[in-house]
């Protein structure tokens, strides 16, 4: 198994961008599952299985369901072939729906792979690589460590309310109680920064022009060349797009 | 003293660090509260034709919301952090970037010259955040989800009415309860 949480928070940034730019570029459906199955394969390399995304294709599958019922029903591109009373479908509804959900899955898989690959902490350093304040490239550590903490406090409010006789045990449930429960979340949230930001201030946040880091972040030979090679595939693609 | 208030109000930029860390603690129940919202929609009917009327106005809700407490840079922070994490739930995320971007600075414009005490202030508000917004997401469902044009626009009308409406009313109440408990000054 390849650990590619070592490699440089840059190379992994740029092969994201390139499967995203590239695949909102793309008007091939060839094009976009050899992408999609490129992202695969390296999954599976890395990872050796593709669990990471099961919950993220239950979702895909539900937005491409909705894409192909849009188009199926008001797409009127291309030839009919099929038809029913008031509904007729077209070829190039199917198409679309296709290269759709074939766009929607390569975006958002290669920005999911990006993110279970790249620790906070690195994508700090990159920031301030880029010569970010660190006051505000911190930020991204920040949004990491406390988003636990808000989920478990949303699901404190929600004990709360089943503890006073409103059940909030089933999605429906959930759903029924939302307003009573966004109010107190959103007061629980004011709070809890405050007191973030005052231990963060004591720890002395903010009061050096620079921070030190444990573990730092370094371009190897290997991954700058990675870099310029995913630019020049990046841009041969587009010359290709454009001009063919 | 209510006139001083009223001035600092108007200013575009906070950076202390209560701003910063508040902004990011307030991006994660924005990101909470879009992805409840987002399942809601997805069960409702109109949902599944694409059109998400409650997660629209949720998203309208809290960009509004969080630029007027925090301003900026809070304000894109926590807008930022919802549409980078939208990727979880959402395909359109690449559009929440833009959307979400000029729904808060549109907010903060509009704070920078109104001391948002008034209806017609969050209308204004709102009117913005929700027809730019909601403009760019059509652009994106366009593009990315290969929508039809005259669908996209249809659907967008509708979630721009809803939205406007619903996220005003919301936004107005919020925001004024929120200045009453005092924990926001």
């Amino acid at each position: 198994m390849i650990n590619v949480k070592i490699w440089d928070p840059r190379l992994k940034l740029t092969w994201c961008l390139f499967l995203v730019l590239t695949a909102l570029i793309s008007r091939n459906m060839v094009l976009d599952l050899v992408l999609l199955l490129t992202i695969l394969i390296t999954e599976i390399i890395t990872e050796k299985s593709l669990k990471r995304f099961k919950v993220i294709a239950i979702l895909l599958l539900i937005a491409g369901s909705q894409v192909l019922i849009i188009n199926l029903l008001f797409g009127r591109v291309g030839e009919p072939v099929w038809s029913w009373w008031i509904l007729t479908v077209y070829n190039g509804s199917l198409i679309a729906s296709l290269l759709g959900f074939l766009r929607i899955c390569v975006i958002t898989i290669s920005a999911i792979q990006f993110a279970y690959n790249t620790d906070a902490t690195d994508i700090a350093q990159m920031l301030i690589k880029w010569h970010i304040p660190y006051r505000y490239a911190m930020l991204v550590p920040i949004t990491a460590r406390f988003f636990p903490v808000m989920v478990n406090e949303y699901h404190s409010i929600c004990d709360s309310n089943s503890a006073r006789g409103v059940p909030c045990d089933t999605v429906m449930e959930h759903i029924r109680n939302l307003p009573a429960a966004v109010m107190p979340l959103i007061y629980r949230a004011l709070r809890i920064s405050n007191d973030a930001s005052l231990s963060v201030e004591l720890r002395g946040f903010g009061r050096y022009e620079t921070r030190n880091f444990q573990k730092t972040i370094g371009l190897r030979p290997f991954e700058g060349i990675m870099i310029l090679f995913i630019i020049m595939m990046y841009i041969s693609i587009m010359l290709c797009i454009m001009f063919l | 003293m209510e006139n001083e208030l009223a001035l600092k109000r108007k200013k575009i930029f906070k950076t202390d660090t209560k701003s910063l860390i508040g902004a990011v603690v307030m991006g994660i129940v924005f990101v909470i509260a879009c992805q409840i919202t987002g399942q809601i929609d997805n069960m409702l009917p109109w949902g599944k034709a694409g059109m998400y009327l409650i997660n629209g106005s949720c998203w309208a809700f809290f960009t509004a919301f969080i630029t007027l407490i925090y301003k900026q840079p809070g304000g894109i922070i926590a807008a930022e952090i919802e549409a980078l994490t939208s990727v979880m739930y959402s395909p359109l995320w690449v559009a929440f970037i833009f959307a979400n971007a000029v729904g808060t600075i549109w907010v903060s414009f509009v704070a920078s010259k109104y001391d948002m005490t008034k209806w017609s202030h969050h209308i204004l508000a709102q009117a913005g955040v929700c027809i730019l917004g909601n403009c760019i997401v059509t652009v994106g469902m366009i593009f990315i989800l290969e929508i039809p044009l005259d669908v996209a626009i249809i659907e967008t009308l509708i979630l721009i009415a809803v939205n406007w409406i619903v996220a005003t009313v919301i936004t107005k109440l919020a925001y004024d309860a929120v200045l009453k408990s005092g924990l926001v000054k």
